[in-house]
């Protein structure tokens, strides 16, 4: 199996899977984000 | 807008030479990245490079990418941020199962803390590398930057 293609988790939010190669992040009671859903969510709360 | 000149003890200990670390934060303690500014030592200067800069949620956790060591076998690690966090370094043979790399780190507020000592090496036994940053400073959203060296 390719290194750079062994999935980490699925994004909580858009369902994408998020790649060992890719940040993701935990936010408790929602689950492991993508880079682009948590940073979307980061905005809508900041 | 407000910017802080932070003490950074950890790094400097060792070091022929200062380092000066200028964060600057908006009014809500969250990072302003256009006014960042970060010069290390020289000794340190020519590998350090940032490695991650965000907001983390009180409570959340960010997973770095794994970093493929192939040609590498040094590390360094050096993180700050405005609240507490804990930093944990794992380590994987295949990219697919990972394994904490020592205890984890608690890094202080206002502070860039290199992991592990300044004048000390994370030496690789595998190839993949990755790092856990957790937010549990109990208290708000906190910004957090990273930087990795690395060598042979």
């Amino acid at each position: 199996m390719d290194d750079y293609v062994v999935v980490k988790a699925i994004c909580a939010v858009c369902g994408r899977e998020i790649l060992m190669t890719e940040d993701s992040w935990i936010i408790p009671e929602t689950g492991e984000l993508c880079e682009v859903c948590y940073k979307e969510l980061m905005e809508e709360e900041g | 807008m407000p910017i802080e000149i932070l003490p950074v003890p950890s790094l400097i200990e060792g070091q022929s030479q200062g380092v000066v670390v200028v964060i600057g934060a908006n009014a809500a303690g969250l990072m302003d990245t256009s006014s960042f500014i970060n010069v290390f030592p020289s000794s340190l200067a020519a590998t350090y490079a940032q490695d991650t800069s965000a907001n983390l949620a009180n409570g959340g956790t960010y997973l770095r990418a794994s970093l493929d060591c192939y040609y590498y076998n040094k590390i360094r690690l050096a993180v700050g941020a405005s609240h507490e966090l804990v930093v944990q370094p794992q380590l994987s043979y295949d990219n697919s199962n990972w394994y904490n790399w020592g205890t984890a780190t608690t890094c202080p507020a206002g502070y860039i803390t290199s992991i592990p000592g300044p004048t000390q090496t994370l030496l690789l036994p595998t190839r993949y590398f990755r790092y856990l940053i957790t937010n549990n400073s109990g208290t708000a959203t906190t910004w957090i930057r990273s930087f990795i060296a690395y060598s042979l």
